[in-house]
């Protein structure tokens, strides 16, 4: 069996009494596109915030590319691959224009300077937001907004893509352009959603991640309402 | 038009040093004839920046609130030989030349430094900073603070229609006060918040402490003719005076 891309082995976290995971295991393999959803507050944004390094783990480790992640250094690197999209796009985007906040992360990686017009239209074509260069990001709509989000990571080509509730504001329009987006990417991904429609669009396997456990997802309508209470 | 907005396309890095220089000459002459050639300087600059007047005159209007004070109490507390006199206050030659001076200079500064910086958006002030060699920590400083007194702004936008929007209205009782202070307290918890989940999506982006930017500045001809101009004339103002 292949190597896996990314995997966490036996993951611990907590925020103070509240514990999350205390023994998460997840593998995900290259091109592996996997879904993950659970109840508000199961610890969906923290896990991804866990690979990403933005939080570091009680114990157990995150290995990437067969090789286990602890140091600031290490995290640096692993940014260079794993792509982190935000669920508020006001938080990522923060230059004047789209075409600087698309160029930032691939300046960053030291992407020369000359290519960088080149890669940011192609990544507004990607997204079909064909002219948008000097448009100013703040004053961009919901939707708009979060697909440059996407598109800021996508131009760091990463080999995974981390996406916290993607489909937030986008009209059903939009929500189609995504799926077509998503589905034409060869990164690996995990996408956390509520959309199970979406989810069944776009990834092979769902999972449902409750009380510290990651299940596969079966239809849990019913059980899930029940459990709320 | 094509004069009107020159020098938003200069080397920041330019910019900056002519503002810099301008600014330690103005602030430390006494002399009325240094002052009429920066002026001078500060009349070119604006026109070259392609700011509306009226613009202009709100950035300064703003700096000469705090100089109010200054300019009306100097004339009567400055010894020296008497000019004139209103009742018991008497006003001094030396006093009502040294507030001229005062706010002649802080408004020259003040003119001089938004028609050279204010053209630039203060992403490219930061990168022209690093190439400046100033520390990455001040640079960053900046750049925060620039950054999060917008976030904090929007928040504030965002509380305060929330409070609007159920029927707040402020008065002088008990009640306003508490409201006001959940407020300031929500404010500056959200704030900090989500200023914290902007540095975390740069860092995502292989954030390390520097702002590369887009445009990068190539050394053009209209760049160097704005450092050996302003250069030059600068030494004119220090030899002048």
């Amino acid at each position: 069996m292949a190597q896996p891309l990314l995997e966490l082995k036996n993951l611990a976290f907590s925020y103070g009494e509240k514990v999350l995971f205390k023994d998460l295991c997840l593998r995900l393999y290259p091109g592996e596109r996997m879904g993950l959803m659970g109840p508000n507050g199961a610890g969906k944004t923290t896990l991804l915030r866990l690979i990403v390094g933005l939080l570091s783990p009680e114990a157990g480790q995150i290995i990437f590319e067969g090789k286990p992640c602890h140091t600031p250094k290490d995290f640096y690197y692993l940014r260079r691959r794993v792509g982190l999209v935000f669920q508020d796009p006001d938080d990522q985007l923060f230059c004047p224009t789209v075409a600087e906040d698309i160029a930032f992360g691939p300046l960053n990686l030291g992407v020369p300077r000359e290519q960088i017009p080149g890669l940011v239209s192609h990544v507004l074509k990607m997204l079909g937001l064909e002219g948008f260069e000097e448009r100013v990001t703040y004053r961009l709509s919901g939707g708009e907004k979060r697909l440059v989000a996407l598109g800021t990571v996508l131009a760091m080509k990463p080999q995974v893509l981390l996406l916290d509730e993607p489909t937030g504001d986008l009209d059903p329009l939009n929500i189609e352009k995504l799926i077509d987006i998503l589905k034409g990417l060869s990164a690996a991904q995990i996408i956390v959603s509520h959309d199970v429609e979406f989810l069944k669009e776009v990834t092979d396997t769902i999972y449902w991640l409750e009380k510290g456990v990651l299940s596969p997802y079966e239809k849990k309508t019913s059980i899930s309402f029940y459990r709320a209470f | 038009m094509v004069m009107r907005n020159v020098l938003k396309n200069c080397d920041p890095r330019v910019k900056i040093l002519l503002a810099l220089g301008f600014a330690v000459i103005v602030a430390l002459t006494y002399s009325f004839r240094v002052l009429f050639l920066a002026a001078l300087f500060v009349l070119v600059c604006l026109s070259l920046s392609g700011l509306s007047l009226r613009f202009v005159l709100q950035r300064v209007a703003l700096v000469n609130l705090f100089l109010v004070l200054v300019v009306f109490t100097l004339p009567f507390t400055t010894p020296g030989t008497l000019w004139f006199s209103i009742g018991p206050f008497k006003v001094s030659h030396a006093g009502a030349s040294l507030a001229l001076l005062v706010f002649l200079k802080s408004n020259l500064i003040v003119l001089a430094t938004v028609a050279l910086l204010y053209s630039s958006s203060v992403f490219e002030l930061a990168h022209a900073l690093h190439h400046l060699r100033v520390p990455d920590k001040l640079v960053q400083l900046l750049f925060f603070t620039f950054r999060y007194l917008h976030l904090l702004e929007q928040e504030f936008l965002h509380l305060k229609e929330a409070a609007l929007l159920r029927g707040f209205r402020p008065r002088t009782d008990l009640f306003t006060y508490r409201t006001t202070a959940y407020l300031v307290g929500n404010l500056i918890v959200r704030s900090y918040d989500r200023s914290q989940r902007v540095y975390e999506a740069m860092l995502c982006r292989g954030f390390q402490g520097t702002f590369p930017v887009y445009h990068h500045f190539e050394g053009q001809r209209r760049d160097l003719f704005l450092a050996l101009f302003g250069g030059l004339y600068l030494v004119l103002m220090l030899l002048a005076g």
